[in-house]
């Protein structure tokens, strides 16, 4: 079958970068033999900045703006293990460890009003489409790569259940669990407070009573038989080895302290998650509690945002050492994502509005040659001057560290190819 | 003067020898409606025209009319002498035209435009059916009026011409007028006897131009069929030229003035002791000035609090909008011994309470939210012990007053919505209480008490009652209309009566044959030598029937009314009870959701959102409207979007070319033609072009379409050329067409397919030809579906595309689809006849149909198939006797943001009304914890929360974390828990043997009685602390936690507000209380027991 384009994503593609896409050589058509470069990561935790970070306040910083007219970053820069790159003063133990990162400063897109589908495009490469129900990356990960054990769930949430996590055609059982609490523990995984574990023997005991009524009664019936066998594996899921992965008493006192706060002890769970064969962990910043607005930074919003990405910073560094300490960096891509930055200058209480053609996401890990600065945005930090780099070329970078290919065709029930990417051209400069 | 006597002339209508000239035909411009009407034209002329007449069909009670003005041109001066001349005919029932003098019939002249016939008309000649006190007329006889004092409406200024209202009758009417003189002369003929008379003097008795005319009367009743046809206009002047011939207009649309009201009568609610009345399009500031204004709509409360409103609805029965803005105001009489009283209003809105005519209470205005940075308000002060109090919104003020023991009147006026807010009363209420002492609601003496627990029965009554009248007045309002589909479907049956019949095969010796279906389906079962399955027990019957019909497993009660009825009847009236079930239109507007994509955003829809019309669905299901009829109201996507009315079907949040998405969507669920692969390019494995999916939007849209850039797949410079066919270029206009003149074409019989007048010609169009019974592709597809639905397989695979398919039984197809048109595509007959089939009762085969090539299925039984997501969700809450206890969907409770970008989809009672809570902000705030639970186990059990595309095959497969979220979940946990609201409490506490327990548990979640060694290995897990299990002296709790609901949209970003939700998560996750009745050693055993029956496979399974 012949592969269906998205015209909508393709034209963007050529209006945007026309000159590099005629040059590059894997413009044109989408061609799943072609050779794509190839990154060492198994695994992937996506640290989700819900909101729209400021990319002008973290990790493109330009001159100094001053709140009310003139543009420019909210606070001090400073230098960074990645030479010529500076970030803002508040991301200090990340500036120490940046030469493992990765900063892609050229994303864009067109979805800059609504959160909501803007959300979407930066999770699925897509706009929602009536013909196609695209899945997350998420989805796509945990599809691809597969479990790495029957006991572990594939594709992990830290957050609430949105349609942009969502598996869309390849079905929910490449859904996500997630939990929203860390006391609590995800849903569905984690027994009922009241029944521990000589009660949930007892119970299946009683289940096994049963089911071997029912397929004895109906020893022909394939899906009776098959239905039995599932339920089998989805018991030993939640079983005590993979429970224990939630709880976070077992790592030492002072790493959890280095970690920080709540969004730090997430990723710390993250971390836990992908060594047990996690393949995909989504870990959403939590934003409550912190100053108010979260990422989002309109009017008055702004004034605490240094706490948020102070945040950020201890968490974000502490992880990446922390990878690298269990010897799992090289397997593991960590992304620092957001759906769309924030323009250089500031709104009449002191915030700033949406800006989704020029923000900034940070890699780590995932054998990357890191150390690196993909694209560029002029001296005001409004307009992208450097490598734009469309969601499909972002999702095709992430895909090419995981070792799959953007190009490659999945199919939905009804055997409509659907490229995981279209036409994403992955940063080649970042892959040996 | 002139003569009154009566004079009956026998003779031929006489044709007239002056020169007449077509000079204008009417177009739909110049005639205006004052009424609801519909019209269209007629196929053949009246007798003695030429041009077809307007068919006009007033719905509404009180004056209609029709009405043109004819200005002055040079060929024809309505201030000198001509003659009028026009015929017309009575098509509607002599028994709505009875008794009344509101039955009228009425054409005159005036000089300005008038509502209806009064003292301001030149000439006039009328019927009307019955004197009234005050105006004797002469009943039942047409009659020309002539003034003589007065212009009164009586017999001394009205000229009998003993000529009578004859339906079907062509009556002819002449009327010669003098415009200097003031007077007239006018003749009537009804083909054999005419009457005559001439110096009739003007009712108005002013002399001059009189150039607008009015044909209509009036009705006593809604919904009175006095349809008349009305033939072309003749004017000619006397002075001689040329006459003026008006033909009816060629389009049907004519439109309305922006006045025109729409009075429904009272729906029958519960007699009460408050009226209450609507005002729309009330100027600002003139909210109280009501004296002259109309109510649009009119009704009884039992007291004075209001927590919905009756619909409106069109006279299709669609619900509509009303005004931006709207007044509420309610009266009643007021008696109480005399004392000291303290009145409390509560509104949310700007509200005015008054006492006779003194003003004691005022709210002020709601305030627009800003956005988001609200806290969370301090819960307000009580200060009568245990009031209910009304959500923060509500603004409430009292005032304490002297009354005596006379009757008072009480006035309630309340603004409800306006830009920005929302067109609900919230927690409107007026209540009354000595001061100190609990109040109750203004009504009768035994009026509701203002607590939380009397104020909850209160609204949920008012919403049952409401509910009632709702489905009431769309009866009413929708009579006409209902009566033309009723009228249609005779003629479909004469049709598909007048076509060959389609013969039956052999009977086949040696298998059973309940029904037709069976002596096809046996044909092909012996020809592959396959072997029927075995009837399925009284109860396996039962439950599967039940979850077909209303998406439940039957309860214990249901068994036993089932089995009280003697075995060879009880299945045949199963099926009937079951038909005749509310839950038929539940469980179907689950599947229609899915094909449909109905898809609403209830935050900022921007995801490829439709708005919420499975509310319409609900509704057509529960009304019974025939499946033509429905699917006719779809496509021509009338009346309120937000409400849910077909409209919202139209909508399709940032998408490029919302039309050619429904072109696509219909095609798939109503002709098994799939467009999505011809949406961007033309369809590489379909005879699909691109053209036909925009030529079928355009259609859809009324208008030419132009081509989307966005919308076709680029060919750029230097790129190799795509491998797919691209016909169309970007911009390039398509023009409306139907795509599909295989199945159907416009014919005579689809011409009488009933259509709305006030849609777009070519939507309406569109209509006809997905519906009529010309396309046989229409009713296949919907047998196909159906029965794909019962056995769990179609004779056609894919059930929404056909391109390719092969039929395994085209026969019986053909056959089924014969008798579901005949039928006047009623769902439930072929239902029935599939449920009272032999091959429908068997046991399943071993496999699912979906495993087997469509034309290979023998059906020798239906297909094995698993409860859907909706299914088990519901079924578990019904057997454990659990509502869901749900928040609102609505994340501005609020009201103070505009409902088109926060959707209030109410608190769901059923698994279908749940949608995403689209938390995309990943803020606790905007999550709804218990929702949320729900929603996991439908998502993961194949149930989508998002439906951008439609789909007709889920994907449900079994699933490991299906098992593990119903098992460890909030759901599952809940259900198994013994709390005091569980009907397994009750069978718990119950005096019984432990066998009997265990029986009635079985029957309960598995619908069949244990086998011996299912008993066995109960009883030894119970016996030991069965036998002191209940706790003596302990009452059941009544107390149950609701959702905060002071959390929304308005203070999403405060941290308090994260925390409440959090909070509200944590205690969920434990479960619902466990019951103290109960030691809790049993306690537990009997839920390990529950929990296992619901999580073992068979309860998955339908039987």
């Amino acid at each position: 079958m012949n592969p269906i384009l998205n015209r909508r994503e393709f034209l963007k593609a050529s209006a945007a970068s026309a000159a590099s896409a005629l040059a590059s050589p894997l413009a044109g058509l989408a061609d799943s033999s072609k050779p794509v470069p190839r990154g060492k990561a198994e695994a992937c935790i996506f640290l989700w900045m819900g909101g729209g970070m400021s990319q002008i306040d973290t990790f493109d910083p330009k001159g100094r703006g001053d709140g009310k007219k003139v543009p420019g970053c909210y606070y001090n820069t400073i230098g960074t293990a990645i030479p010529g790159a500076k970030v803002s003063e508040h991301l200090k133990q990340t500036a120490g460890i940046l030469d493992r990162c990765v900063l892609l400063r050229s994303l864009s897109h067109e979805q800059s009003a609504e959160h909501g589908a803007a959300t979407y495009l930066v999770h699925t490469a897509r706009k929602p489409s009536e013909t196609v129900v695209y899945p997350s990356i998420g989805s796509v990960v945990a599809h691809q790569l597969g479990p790495r054990t029957e006991s572990v769930p594939p594709y992990v949430v830290m957050g609430y259940p949105n349609i942009a996590r969502d598996p869309g055609f390849l079905g929910p059982q490449h859904g996500y669990v997630y939990l929203t609490q860390l006391e609590t523990g995800p849903n569905g995984l984690i027994r009922a407070p009241d029944v521990d574990i000589a009660r949930q023997q007892r119970r299946e005991r009683l289940i096994g009573t049963w089911q071997k009524e029912f397929e004895r009664r109906n020893p022909a019936d394939k899906a009776a038989i098959a239905q039995g066998e599932i339920s089998r594996r989805g018991f030993k899921i939640a079983g005590p080895e993979f429970m224990n992965v939630f709880n976070l008493e077992r790592e030492p006192k002072t790493l959890r302290e280095n970690y920080g706060g709540e969004f730090g002890q997430r990723c710390l769970l993250a971390r836990r998650l992908v060594q047990s064969g996690v393949r995909f962990v989504e870990v959403s910043f939590n934003l409550n509690f912190i100053n108010g607005t979260g990422w989002d930074t309109h009017n008055e919003g702004q004034r605490d945002q240094h706490k948020l990405i102070q945040e950020l910073d201890r968490a974000f560094a502490t992880l990446v050492l922390d990878l690298e300490k269990h010897n799992l960096l090289e397997k593991t891509l960590v992304v620092i994502a957001t759906e769309f930055g924030r323009p250089p200058g500031f709104d009449s209480r002191g915030g700033r509005g949406h800006q989704s053609q020029g923000f900034t996401s940070v890699l780590a890990g995932g054998g990357l040659r890191s150390g690196q600065v993909i694209g560029a945005t002029d001296d005001s930090g409004g307009k992208i001057v450097e490598h734009p780099l469309t969601m499909p070329d972002y999702h095709a970078t992430m895909y090419c560290a995981l070792g799959i290919n953007p190009h490659k065709r999945l199919h939905t029930h009804d055997d409509r190819p659907v490229p995981i990417t279209d036409f994403g051209r992955p940063a080649e400069k970042l892959f040996t | 003067m002139k003569c009154r006597c009566q004079k009956i002339v026998q003779f031929p209508f006489a044709s007239l020898l002056l020169a007449t000239f077509l000079l204008s035909e009417a177009t739909a411009a110049d005639w205006q409606i004052i009424g609801a009407a519909k019209t269209n034209l007629t196929e053949k002329p009246l007798t003695g025209d030429t041009s077809p007449a307007l068919s006009v069909h007033f719905t509404n009670a009180g004056g209609r009319t029709l009405r043109r003005a004819f200005s002055k041109t040079p060929a024809f001066d309505p201030a000198k002498p001509h003659r009028i001349e026009w015929r017309w005919r009575f098509d509607g029932k002599p028994a709505d035209f009875g008794n009344s003098f509101n039955d009228r019939i009425n054409f005159f002249a005036a000089d300005q435009p008038q509502g209806g016939s009064n003292g301001n008309s030149s000439w006039l000649i009328g019927i009307s059916s019955a004197s009234e006190p005050g105006r004797e007329v002469h009943e039942g006889k047409w009659f020309f009026f002539d003034r003589q004092d007065d212009g009164d409406f009586k017999k001394e200024n009205m000229v009998s011409t003993g000529l009578t209202l004859v339906p079907e009758t062509v009556y002819s009417f002449s009327v010669t007028v003098d415009p200097a003189g003031g007077v007239y002369s006018a003749t009537i003929s009804d083909g054999t006897r005419s009457f005559s008379e001439a110096g009739l003097r003007f009712r108005n008795d002013h002399k001059g131009a009189h150039p607008v005319l009015h044909f209509g009367g009036s009705a006593s009743t809604t919904g009175d069929d006095h349809r008349f046809s009305l033939g072309e206009i003749r004017i000619t002047p006397l002075a001689g030229g040329t006459a003026i011939v008006a033909k009816q207009p060629r389009e049907t649309k004519l439109p309305k003035p922006a006045t025109s009201a729409f009075k429904e009568t009272a729906p029958q609610l519960a007699s009460g002791s408050t009226l209450v009345q609507i005002f729309e399009n009330v100027p600002k500031d003139a909210e109280l000035d009501l004296e002259n204004a109309r109510a649009v709509t009119e009704y009884r409360e039992p007291a004075m609090a209001f927590t919905r409103l009756p619909v409106k609805y069109s006279a299709n029965a669609l619900a509509l909008d009303r005004s931006s803005s709207f007044v509420l105001l309610a009266r009643t009489e007021l008696t109480r011994p005399a004392g000291e009283y303290k009145l409390r209003l509560r509104a949310r809105g700007a509200a005015r309470l008054f006492l006779g005519d003194q003003l004691l209470l005022s709210t002020k205005p709601q305030k627009i939210a800003s956005d988001g940075h609200e806290d969370v308000p301090e819960p307000a002060k009580r200060d009568v012990a245990g009031l209910h109090l009304a959500h923060y919104s509500h603004q409430e003020v009292t005032i304490t007053v002297k009354l005596d023991d006379s009757p008072r009147t009480i006035t309630l006026v309340a603004l409800i919505g306006g830009k920005g807010l929302v067109p609900t009363p919230g927690e409107l209420s007026v209540a009354i209480g000595k001061p100190g002492e609990m109040p109750r609601l203004i009504g009768a003496s035994d009026a509701p008490l203002l607590t939380d627990d009397s104020w909850e029965s209160f609204a949920a009554w008012q919403t049952e009652r409401h509910r009632l009248a709702d489905a009431h007045r769309r009866r009413e309002s929708g009579a006409a209309v209902t009566t033309e589909w009723e009228r249609y479907h005779a003629q479909v049956r004469e049709h598909t009566r007048s076509l060959p019949p389609i013969p039956l095969p052999a009977v086949t010796a040696g298998l059973t044959e309940s029904n037709t279906i069976d002596r096809f389906l046996n044909a092909r079962i012996a020809a592959a030598k396959a072997k029927p399955t075995t009837l399925t027990d009284d109860l396996e019957f039962l439950r599967r029937l039940t979850l077909d019909t209303i998406g439940l497993v039957p309860t214990p009660e249901d068994i036993r009314s089932f089995l009280a009825d003697a075995p060879p009847v009880r299945r045949a009236r199963a099926i009937e009870r079951l038909l005749a079930h509310p839950g038929w239109a539940d469980h179907w507007v689950s599947y229609w959701q899915d094909a449909l994509a109905e898809n609403p955003g209830i935050v900022k829809a921007d995801l490829n959102n439709s708005g919420p019309f499975r509310w319409w669905l609900h509704q057509s299901f529960s009304d019974g409207l025939p499946f033509d009829r429905l699917v006719a109201e779809l496509v021509q996507m009338e009346g309120s979007l937000v409400q849910g009315a077909p409209a919202a079907f139209r909508m399709a949040s940032l998408n490029d070319a919302p039309m050619a998405a429904k072109a696509d969507v219909l095609a798939q669920a109503f002709l098994g033609e799939k467009l999505s692969c011809a949406r961007c390019h033309d369809a590489p494995d379909h005879p699909h072009k691109q053209g036909d999916t925009f030529s079928l939007a355009a259609m859809l849209d009324g208008k030419p379409i132009k081509l989307p850039s966005s919308s076709t797949v680029p060919v750029v410079e230097g790129f190799r050329k795509p491998k797919i066919t691209i016909t169309l270029k970007p911009g390039q206009s398509l023009e409306p067409h139907w795509p599909f003149a295989q199945h159907a074409k416009p014919t005579q019989l689809a011409s009488l397919v009933p259509i709305s007048a006030t849609v777009p010609a070519t939507r309406s169009e569109a209509a006809r030809l997905f519906v009529t019974p010309d396309n046989a592709r229409f009713a296949k597809v919907v047998v196909n579906r159906v029965w794909k639905r019962y056995f769990g397989g179609g004779f056609v695979e894919p059930a929404e595309d056909w391109n390719n398919a092969r039929v395994s039984h085209p026969e019986l197809l053909d056959w089924l689809a014969r008798e579901f048109t005949a039928s006047g595509y009623d769902l439930k007959s072929l239902a029935r006849l599939i449920f009272n089939s032999h091959a429908y009762q068997r046991r399943p085969v071993e496999s699912a149909w979906a495993d087997t090539r469509a034309e290979d299925r023998v059906f020798n039984g239906p297909g094995r198939r698993r409860l859907s997501a909706e299914q088990l969700v519901d079924s578990l809450f019904l057997i454990a006797g659990k509502q869901f206890d749900c928040e609102e969907l609505n994340t501005s409770p609020a009201g103070n943001r505009p409902l088109d970008t926060f959707l209030n989809l109410g608190v769901p009672r059923r698994a279908w009304e749940f949608t995403a809570t689209m938390n995309e902000r990943d803020r606790p705030s905007l999550a709804k914890p218990v929702a949320q639970s729900i929603i996991d186990v439908l998502t993961t059990y194949g149930w989508r929360q998002s439906r951008q595309n439609p789909t007709t095959t889920r994907a449900d497969a079994p699933s490991p974390m299906q098992t593990l979220l119903l098992a460890n979940g909030v759901v599952g946990t809940r259900i198994a828990r013994l709390s005091d609201d569980s009907a397994f409490t009750e069978l718990a506490l119950k005096t019984q043997p432990i066998e009997a327990l265990i029986a009635d548990t079985f029957l309960r979640a598995l619908n069949r009685p244990p086998f011996a060694s299912e008993t066995k290995s109960a009883t030894d897990y119970l016996k030991s602390s069965h036998a002191n299990r209940v706790v003596s002296g302990v009452a059941k709790q009544a107390k149950k936690l609701r959702p905060d609901d002071r959390i929304g949209w308005a203070n999403h970003l405060s941290s308090e507000a994260n925390a409440i939700r959090m909070e509200e998560e944590r205690r969920l996750r434990m479960g619902d209380e466990p019951t103290k009745r109960l030691r809790p050693e049993f306690r537990e055993r009997y839920e390990d027991f529950l929990w296992s029956l619901l999580n073992a496979s068979e309860f998955t399974f339908i039987p």
